[in-house]
């Protein structure tokens, strides 16, 4: 996963230089926290890729690789069709749009729409993995 | 930039004849004018360039019944590529020195400037304070106040507001400063010609933000003296000076 | 096929109809699902900039009161940003992604529903607002604190605006997440990162910019919600807070979500440009790395939006702004090194590309003025600034917008578009268009305001807002145009074939809309152009 690493890591750089320069010109504590945050971020994200994924090779980074060389490979699992999404997608929105009232009655709501929700699924829908 | 020197009288005499950008009644507004012009002169030539470039592509390149195969395939032009970085950098390297020093000299404040007004702006108004002078002027949305200041004379703003974000805006000084809470704003107008010049709020501030105006009104300096004394004290709301 | 011996029977869950789309999953589906809510989400936005208009007609106009036009510009502003451009790459970027790079779907294709979904629910609550006692959120898209902390009414329709944005923001970060991890695992053998399309490389910087800039918006967000709700003082100076920080928090958002909008149409226009000349994209590596400085560069200027406030460090930004001119220009002289001795069909798609090219420019240059502090004291929140952000986002991202459509309609849907209509709806909507906006760089330098619901009645502004507005008319009769165009298009079809326009990448390899996980057989893939390649090696071998 070079390219994911390398990808990461040279953002998280170019954030650590653009806080510390920024720092030094403008004195400016929000921008600091700001750009120093980022760069937190980048380089979790960056050792996330690293250690999750090492430095396995992809076919695809294989200039001289072709798709026939790949026959065979488990790509990956693609869900076709499914339910949850929306359902999910309908009490997540609930939940956060009942925060405009008040927030007990939010978290209420979130309870309710979520258990709505896998009713709602469970009558309807037989589930494809 | 020699084809820009047409170009930029070209611009300056357009705009400054349609009236279109106020040519700068202060002092700080005729340097900031000057950073219009120069900007018009190298954005008109990079639009020339562009344009007159691609439209060369279109009239010369076009696909006409008679074509037979492919065009040349070529794909980049490295010494082409490395130019159209470098010269660009260049450019607006130049543009950001003579951005910079202009700011410096329109924000320079004097330590003591012969007059000081403390603007306050409030939802939908304004009020004019002149420490010194003892005047107080204050406006509502259908009698904005007026601003009265003396030719020729440095005056030092301070500019805060009483509840959100508000700008104290006035295009015939090509100038704004927000007004925003907790925060005093300082800068300094040099008036340099008579006159009475429109001001606006240019920071949307709820209902009434499009009537939040008010006047300025340029006078000579015996003239501002005189308007002072006989305001002073006098809880005023507008004020009708003529220079 | 790579990924066929290994997935298990597909059993419908309902007979495709109007319900099957609730449980769509499939990329290509989720990006038609998107398109299409842009689209509706893009007529409300357009008849809002309409009242806006004929409200500012001439002076004194009673169309609508200022409680009224508040909520009208707020509304349009929002919508366009955040329902309307934004989503339409991300849309375009969801169909596209996996065919560009030979794969069978998106890395998480039930989070990919999910995010769209999300992005529904949120432009939907946004909306709700209007329907509240105070009315919709009113304090213009960027919502300044604090004014944006003030309740109007039940207050219910601000918040409504802030928890549609909460959702909104989540779903982006969702679709970066899944657009990066798709690109980064899911390319086809031999595919490498250099080879990929130069579309998908500026969806890669986009979804970088999205990861980093999205986080900050929910964080703004939340805390404005605290100090309406819950009795914080964020944004209160009178309490310790501070206003300004409100502006660093949006911009350091809000300057990076305006490239979000301008990324994946400089690649829209690159693959148009490329294929409409019959010639390789032109500087490929430059145009990547230009893409990554832009981006990177994006994070470092926020604060050229606060010039005006006094409380910032204008030299810093303002150099950093100037020097994002550099990597635009980069791209403009690749496109126009990618027509030069081309042959170069006029064909609707690259007619809106070529008014991109345009319309852009200006928007561009006029960045660079107001990236100067000293034309920036003059034209900030004036119209020549709106002139500014419509000339990048309208004349550029709306033109590179049905430039894709025109280009890739006959990929999604197997049918054309007809030329003649485009042609016309190009050509009304450039000279409607620049009617709209060249007028307002005036009345800007002039000192007329943004977001006033009126004005003085001062002749030239009148002359020029009437010009104005009669743009927006034309702009209307251009849009109409394009959906007669849908309508005639779809009841009498001309079959588009897998390939209609000579395109480059893999999506014209196949079939025409693509069946379910998008290729038969993947051809070998050599360089950045494997149809072209694959066309050329056909021909060979016959001769």
């Amino acid at each position: 996963m070079k390219t994911g690493v390398g990808l990461f890591a040279s953002s998280m750089l170019f954030a650590v230089v653009t806080a510390i320069v920024y720092g030094f010109a403008t004195r400016d504590v929000v921008g600091v926290m700001l750009l120093g945050m980022t760069s937190l971020a980048l380089f979790v994200i960056a050792l996330y890729i690293r250690v999750a994924e090492g430095e396995s090779g992809l076919r695809a980074d294989d200039p001289a690789s072709s798709p026939a060389d790949g026959a065979g490979d488990v790509v990956g699992t693609f869900a076709l069709e499914s339910y949850w999404p929306a359902a999910a997608a309908l009490c997540v929105g609930l939940g956060i749009a009942g925060i405009t009232f008040l927030p007990g009655l939010s978290s209420a709501m979130l309870l309710v729409a979520l258990v709505a929700g896998a009713l709602v699924v469970r009558l309807l829908v037989r589930e494809s993995t | 930039m020699r084809a820009s020197r047409p170009a930029a009288a070209a611009a300056t005499l357009c705009l400054a004849g349609c009236g279109v950008l106020p040519a700068g009644a202060t002092l700080q507004a005729q340097q900031m004018h000057q950073v219009w012009i120069v900007f018009m002169a190298a954005s008109a030539f990079v639009v020339a360039l562009v344009w007159g470039l691609i439209g060369w592509c279109v009239f010369r390149w076009r696909e006409r019944a008679a074509d037979r195969g492919a065009p040349p395939q070529f794909k980049q032009n490295n010494p082409l590529e490395i130019t159209w970085t470098v010269v660009p950098l260049v450019i607006v390297l130049a543009l950001f020195a003579y951005t910079y020093v202009a700011e410096r000299r329109v924000e320079a404040l004097e330590t003591s400037p012969p007059v000081r007004v403390d603007v306050t702006a409030f939802r939908w108004s304004w009020r004019f304070r002149y420490p010194a002078l003892g005047v107080d002027v204050v406006g509502t949305p259908e009698h904005p106040p007026q601003l009265v200041l003396p030719l020729g004379e440095t005056v030092g703003f301070d500019v805060e507001s009483a509840d959100v974000d508000h700008s104290f805006a006035v295009p015939a000084f090509l100038f704004k400063r927000d007004a925003i809470p907790g925060l005093a704003n300082h800068f300094d107008w040099t008036p340099s010609r008579l006159g009475v010049f429109r001001g606006e709020c240019g920071e949307f501030c709820g209902l009434d933000h499009a009537l939040m105006t008010f006047t300025v009104a340029v006078v000579s300096p015996a003239r501002f003296r005189s308007w002072a004394a006989a305001q002073r004290g006098v809880a005023a709301t507008a004020v009708e000076v003529s220079p | 096929m790579s990924a066929a011996a290994e997935l298990p029977e597909a059993q419908a869950l309902v007979d495709h109809g109007i319900l099957s789309w609730l449980a769509a999953t499939d990329h290509k589906r989720i990006g038609i699902l998107y398109i299409s809510t842009v689209f509706a989400y893009f007529v409300i936005a357009g008849a809002l900039a309409l009242t806006i208009r004929l409200q500012l007609l001439h002076a004194g106009m009673t169309l609508v009161g200022p409680q009224a036009f508040d909520q009208v510009f707020t509304l349009h502003g929002t919508a366009m940003v955040f329902l309307v451009i934004a989503p339409f790459g991300f849309g375009l970027a969801n169909y596209l992604i996996p065919l560009q790079i030979g794969a069978p779907d998106m890395a998480l294709p039930r989070l990919n529903a999910f995010s769209f979904w999300l992005f529904l629910f949120g432009g939907l609550t946004v909306f709700l607002g209007a329907a509240t006692n105070g009315g919709a959120g009113d304090a213009g898209w960027t919502a300044y604190a604090p004014l944006s902390t003030i309740r109007v009414g039940d207050g219910l329709g601000q918040d409504l605006w802030i928890v549609g944005l909460l959702m909104i923001s989540i779903s982006t970060i969702m679709t970066a997440v899944n657009f990066t991890t798709t690109v980064l695992v899911y390319r086809a053998p031999g595919m490498t990162m250099w080879r990929m399309p130069i579309f998908t490389w500026e969806m890669v910087a986009t979804s970088l910019l999205v990861l980093v800039a999205f986080p900050p918006l929910t964080a703004v967000l939340a805390m404005l919600l605290i100090d309406r709700r819950l009795g914080g003082h964020f944004f209160d100076p009178a309490m310790g807070g501070s206003a300004i920080l409100y502006q660093h928090l949006w911009w350091f958002f809000g300057h990076p979500e305006v490239y979000v909008m301008i990324l994946p149409f400089f690649g829209i226009i690159t693959e148009v440009v490329a294929t409409f000349s019959r010639k390789p994209v032109f500087g490929y590596t430059g145009l990547v790395l230009a893409a990554f400085a832009i981006a990177g560069l994006s994070m470092t200027v926020w604060a050229h939006h606060m010039f005006t406030t006094g409380a910032v460090v204008d030299p810093f930004f303002s150099g950093m702004s100037f020097l994002i001119a550099v990597p635009t220009g980069v791209k403009f002289f690749n496109w126009i090194g990618t027509m030069w001795r081309g042959r170069i069909r006029l064909a609707t798609p690259m007619l809106f590309a070529l008014g991109f090219l345009f319309n852009f420019l200006l928007g561009g240059v006029t960045g660079v003025m107001v990236a100067s502090p000293p034309i920036d004291f003059q034209a900030r929140d004036s119209y020549f600034l709106v002139a500014h952000f419509h000339y990048a986002l309208g004349g550029g991202s709306l033109f590179a917008t049905f430039a894709a459509i025109y280009f890739w309609f006959p990929k999604m849907f197997g049918y054309r578009l007809r030329e003649r209509l485009g042609a016309w709806h190009f050509w009304l909507l450039l000279v409607g268009f620049n009617l709209t906006f060249f007028p307002q760089f005036l009345l800007g330098m002039m000192g007329m305001m943004r977001r006033v619901y009126t004005y003085p009645a001062i002749p030239a502004w009148s002359q020029l807002n009437a010009l104005s507005s009669l743009g927006a008319a034309i702009q209307f009769v251009a849009v109409a145009i394009f959906v007669a165009n849908l309508i005639v298009s779809t009841r009498k079809r001309i079959p588009a074939g897998d390939d209609p326009w000579g395109g480059y990448t893999l999506e014209w390899t196949t079939s025409s809309p693509p069946p379910e996980l998008n290729f038969e057989r993947l051809p070998p893939i050599r360089s950045e152009r494997p149809a072209y390649d694959l066309r050329h090696a056909a021909a060979e071998a016959r001769s």
